[in-house]
């Protein structure tokens, strides 16, 4: 099955109803843009997505397969949650190819392809605790599109970059999708929002409003 | 993925997370070093006298006190890094691509097993080592060395997982205070009969023991090892694997 289906999705944390009651049907190959203000859930949304958190009450299908039930994360991921925190002691390429040779679907010339299209150079010897936020932030966008998921959760990918790498964040996006990503992301800018998703979401207290203009 | 390859590669995560705190580990070690080397002078040995049986059997006298405060300390903070929160982007990176949590979680036990099982044989190694460099004699007879380490593993790893048994329900602050609870209560109550307490081993530290004994207690204490670890993983693949939260 080619969508995700979100069935009466409750998370209650600390007493705190987090997320209330979400029903929702995402279609494979769409970018769709979550927004809302600090603390409406989209973060806890997506790490229930992910599967790091799992739902009070209610149901996820991903692909065909139901999280926590068939599966415990979804089986082709990648996400951009929270900072971009990395191995500070060893290069960005280092930190991408251990990530990589869990799985090893992909080899160290596909990582170095993904350090490139970000605008990192892949042999570059310096440690990730001296890159700047702007190029942690590269680092995670490379880390999420170097396996080629089906499913991608960015939370805030823009943070950090400057114009230019935003632009080319634009691009990866535009990418992704048209290579067959289904990719969900937060934004607290409009106009990310407005040019890279097919349809948009706000969330205010947990509650999801549909089709937000 | 296979088992053993899925452990493999946790390991080379934790060792790559480590890297950063080498400095650190080393620093302690050194102070570890420095313990020894106090105590050692201090003790008076003649060849009856066995230092590993001294070291590791007197909890609660003067310096031996400090020394297994400190060793206690050493051993939290062990437990801390192995079992630390999920919080950062490449970590939740990491336990995605593992694909099955139970096979996670039954690894990270593996790992806080083969850590207790270095950290215990370091402490013997490093006593051995500098009573050796201090004396010129090699302080004991190989089974009750083997025995007595075999007893502190198995000690470590029981409170380790009483320690994460509580941090997970409660809190780690809570959980550290019951551990160094026990300490206190193990050392003024010295005749316990608990199977964390190394009340059970002091016959094999006075070499009155009898192998059946032995055994039993190295069998019964394995056997709440893994009960624990049972309970433990059930609890755990009932919660959020991001602890940290709001």
């Amino acid at each position: 099955m080619d969508k995700i289906l979100i069935k009466d999705l409750n998370k209650v944390i600390k007493n705190n109803k987090i997320l209330n009651n979400i029903n929702l049907q995402l279609d494979k190959n769409k970018t769709y843009g979550f927004v809302g203000k600090n603390g409406a859930g989209k973060t806890v949304l997506f790490k229930i997505l992910c599967g790091l958190l799992k739902p009070t009450s209610g149901r996820i299908v991903i692909f065909g397969e139901e999280l926590h039930k068939d599966i415990s994360f979804p089986k082709s991921i990648s996400v951009i949650l929270e900072k971009p925190g990395f191995l500070d002691h060893y290069t960005g390429f280092d930190n991408l190819w251990y990530l990589a040779s869990i799985k090893k679907k992909i080899n160290k010339e596909d990582v170095k392809n993904a350090l490139k299209k970000v605008g990192l150079d892949p042999h570059d010897k310096k440690k990730v605790k001296a890159y700047s936020l702007g190029m942690k932030q590269r680092l995670a966008l490379a880390q999420s599109i170097m396996e080629k998921p089906d499913l991608i959760l960015l939370d805030e990918p823009m943070n950090g970059l400057d114009k230019d790498a935003r632009e080319m964040a634009y691009n990866l996006i535009n990418e992704e999708k048209e290579r067959g990503a289904t990719i969900l992301m937060t934004s607290h800018y409009q106009e990310d929002i407005e040019s890279l998703c097919d349809k948009t979401y706000l969330l205010e207290y947990g509650k999801l409003v549909n089709n937000f203009q | 993925m296979k088992t053993g390859d899925n452990l493999y590669k946790l390991i080379k995560f934790e060792l790559m997370f480590l890297k950063k705190y080498l400095f650190l580990f080393m620093f302690l070690l050194i102070i570890l070093v420095l313990f020894n080397l106090i105590i050692i002078k201090n003790i008076e040995l003649n060849n009856n006298l066995d230092i590993v049986k001294i070291m590791y059997g007197n909890v609660n006298k003067g310096l031996f006190y400090v020394y297994w405060i400190y060793i206690i300390l050493l051993y939290l903070i062990i437990l801390t890094v192995v079992w630390r929160p999920v919080y950062n982007n490449y970590d939740m990176n990491v336990i995605l691509r593992f694909i099955k949590i139970k096979k996670y979680w039954n690894n990270k036990f593996i790992i806080h097993f083969i850590i207790t099982i270095l950290f215990v044989v370091l402490l013997i190694l490093v006593t051995v080592l500098i009573s050796f460099l201090q004396y010129g004699i090699l302080p004991i007879n190989n089974k009750t060395l083997f025995l007595i380490t075999v007893i502190l593993i198995l000690n470590f790893i029981l409170h380790g997982e009483i320690w994460l048994f509580i941090k997970n329900v409660f809190d780690y602050k809570i959980a550290t205070f019951i551990i160094f609870g026990f300490y206190y209560l193990g050392t003024r109550l010295p005749n316990i009969k608990s199977l964390l307490h190394f009340g059970l081993y002091k016959q094999l530290l006075n070499d009155g023991y009898n192998d059946l004994e032995i055994v039993i207690i190295i069998l019964i204490k394995i056997l709440f090892i893994f009960l624990l670890k049972f309970i433990i993983s059930v609890y755990q693949n009932k919660q959020d694997i991001y602890i940290k939260l709001l």
